[in-house]
């Protein structure tokens, strides 16, 4: 009778706890007393360092709100939740969690391309405004959605750059080494339309098809041949670049390797600080905001952002902030309200504006080059001018 | 030329050590042993963590790595292989058991280690013969594998333990009835196959990093190798490998890259259909 009574009790005791975590109604006190931004970030699997690096830039921007009165006096919390950049049906039940259970208006992230093609049509859908802190234009190249913005480099602008720095250094025959994923091919493409406008000839091109691969020293072998000025790479795994350069420092292959500002990963100097030496890649040019932004990272989590896109997380929601501070609470009118404002100041950019098609748009003069010198990122030499 | 040459040499002096610990466990065993590519991660990390992160000696981390690899092989035996055949579970049940225990494998690894890529810094000490370049550390990988390979034959061809394996691959009924602890060997083989996984796990983070996530990717070669060589045979693996090294190269360079992995998969297929055997095997889907 006893073991009855415990068994009853018990079951009683799990069901009223699944019932409580369930209701979406159990936390309506927080909902009503804070405002709730959702954030989609791969905290595991392979873009962990991208995904981590966006969800402590969101973060930082809602503490920083917070300790000046949130928005008209409520705080700000962030609701977020971990989907891996691979797992496409992950990032779309999480999108729907937030914005079906948890009403969200808005979503920073998710994080890497293959999820945002999944999401940007929900995005519209639901009317809740998404935007991409690591997104590239590839994901609406075929179809615009209008409430999918992307506050990421704009990487047509960053690859003008980087043939601007080819064409000043006389390398004006290039290769291409790239994964085919959305992300690496949109990078690719830019780079080519770039190259082609400003008159650098591009040899040969190397389509990788499986993004785990890990061995290239055939198509090395064959760079060594073709003897290009210059190779310009891109993976979807970031460290993959670490594993390229080794090879080819292991076969001789003297051509200067190029690439974007997704180079400047700290755990790539980290595990391949000596085989990256000599990468040249476009980065933001450094301002005193961006500073200000690393600084006040490094007192909060007593290190640098992982990965280039914490910034933007951050530059993203405190976009979102500011219009819900003059009023803007739906998707709907924040995304009216964002896509109003001009040459914005955040700390990615001191000018940053959306096309009407949700993509950040920068002026040329935002980009420098950089190159790994000495286990360091720094400023290269030869660099163009800005204008 | 001389370069891809070596290029496949290298690849296949690891696809041929992965493909012996899979042809092993598959000829006595007889189902895709997915999990062997769970057990080459963790002799791979445990030699990384070992040697990289610990700077321990080269022999003591290769030590270590083995026993980490053969305690994990060992639990999938007894906790998992031994207990399903016991209830006379079929073959494709403990295949799909072995790669519920990969996936769980992969998945602690990401848990404890993260997602990053796990990379060997040590200075760049390459060999120029003629046109080929190769580093130290791919000598070592050749010369490793080489010297797996000959104590295997031995193994396999000149002890008795090495006789009982084979005529458990024969017939599993007729060795119980002459006598041969079944059972016993079963588990020697798993602890050998481990042996042989954490030497493919080492092999291959030398060569080509280490990140949770590469045990399938690694088992799949070793599986494509064995089936172009045959099974069960040593010098099958050992052929196997090279070849798939060979092909892979030779396809990268003759062809565009993105095809590389498309060409494995159509020689897998052809030999599947036209020469199931492989080149010096026996038949890969006996009729028993």
């Amino acid at each position: 009778m006893k073991t009855k009574i415990f068994v009853s009790a018990t079951i009683t005791c799990i069901s009223l706890i699944a019932l409580a975590s369930c209701n979406p109604q159990s936390n309506s006190k927080n909902s009503t007393d804070k405002i709730l931004l959702g954030g989609v970030f791969a905290l595991t699997g392979s873009a962990a360092d991208w995904g981590q690096a966006e969800k402590n830039g969101m973060q930082m921007a809602i503490d920083q709100a917070n300790t000046t009165g949130g928005i008209n006096g409520k705080q700000i919390e962030l609701v977020s939740e971990d989907a891996q950049a691979e797992k496409v049906d992950d990032n779309v039940s999480a999108f729907k969690k937030l914005t079906d259970i948890k009403k969200v208006p808005v979503v920073i992230g998710p994080t890497w391309d293959d999820a945002a093609v999944a999401i940007a049509p929900l995005a519209d859908a639901s009317k809740t405004l998404v935007i991409g802190a690591d997104i590239s234009s590839g994901v609406e190249a075929k179809k615009d959605y209008p409430y999918f913005f992307s506050i990421y480099t704009p990487e047509t602008i960053e690859m003008q750059a980087l043939n601007d720095y080819l064409v000043k250094n006389n390398l004006k025959k290039v290769s291409i080494v790239f994964n085919q994923d959305p992300f690496s091919s949109q990078w690719r493409e830019s780079f080519a339309r770039a190259a082609t406008a400003k008159g650098v000839t591009i040899t040969s091109e190397y389509p990788i098809s499986d993004a785990n691969s890990k061995d290239f020293r055939t198509q090395i072998t064959k760079l060594k041949t073709q003897k290009p000025d210059a190779i310009y790479i891109e993976f979807a795994d970031q460290a993959t670049k670490g594993t390229f350069m080794r090879q080819a420092k292991e076969l001789g292959l003297t051509s200067k390797i190029v690439s974007s500002s997704t180079s400047e990963t700290q755990s790539n100097l980290d595990q391949y600080g000596t085989y990256i030496e000599g990468l040249t890649y476009t980065f933001p040019r450094s301002t005193p905001a961006q500073d200000a932004f690393n600084a006040a990272f490094k007192a909060k989590y007593n290190e640098l952002p992982k990965a280039p896109s914490a910034v933007y997380a951050y530059d993203a929601t405190n976009l979102v902030i500011a219009a819900m501070k003059e009023g803007a609470t739906t998707g709907e009118a924040i995304r009216a309200n964002i896509l109003a404002r001009k040459d914005y100041a955040g700390a990615s950019s001191n000018h940053i504006s959306f096309s009407p098609t949700g993509r950040v748009q920068w002026p040329a003069s935002s980009f420098t080059i950089k190159k790994v010198t000495g286990k360091k990122f720094v400023e290269a030499a030869n660099v163009p001018v800005a204008k | 030329m001389l370069q891809v040459i070596a290029n496949a040499f290298i690849s296949g002096a690891i696809y041929a050590t992965i493909s012996a610990g899979f042809n092993l466990v598959y000829s006595v065993h007889r189902f895709f042993y997915l999990a062997h590519g769970s057990v080459l991660l963790v002799g791979g990390f445990a030699f990384y963590f070992a040697f990289e992160t610990y700077h321990l000696h080269p022999a003591i981390a290769i030590l270590l790595a083995i026993g980490a690899a053969t305690i994990l092989a060992m639990l999938n035996e007894i906790l998992i292989h031994r207990p399903l055949r016991q209830r006379q579970a079929n073959n494709f049940s403990l295949f799909l058991a072995s790669t519920a225990s990969l996936s769980i494998v992969q998945g602690l690894l990401l848990y404890f280690n993260s997602s990053r890529t796990f990379t060997y810094q040590w200075p760049l000490n390459v060999i120029e013969i003629a046109t080929v370049r190769i580093t130290l550390t791919q000598c070592w990988i050749i010369a490793s594998a080489c010297l797996i390979f000959s104590i295997l034959w031995w193994i396999m061809n000149k002890t008795t333990f090495g006789k009982s394996l084979q005529a458990i691959a024969d017939s599993p009924t007729l060795a119980r009835a002459i006598g041969l602890p079944v059972s016993t060997l079963y588990l020697q083989t798993t602890i050998l196959s481990a042996i042989l996984a954490a030497a493919g796990g080492i092999l291959m983070s030398l060569e080509r990093d280490l990140r949770f996530d590469m045990g399938m990717e690694a088992i799949l070669k070793g599986i494509i190798a064995s089936i172009i060589g045959g099974i069960p045979n040593v010098p099958a693996a050992l052929l196997g490998g090279f070849l798939l090294g060979l092909i892979e190269n030779l396809a990268a360079w003759f062809l565009p890259s993105n095809y590389k992995t498309t060409i494995s998969s159509i020689v897998l297929i052809v030999f599947l259909l036209f020469r199931p055997t492989g080149i010096i095997g026996s038949k890969f889907f006996p009729n028993r």
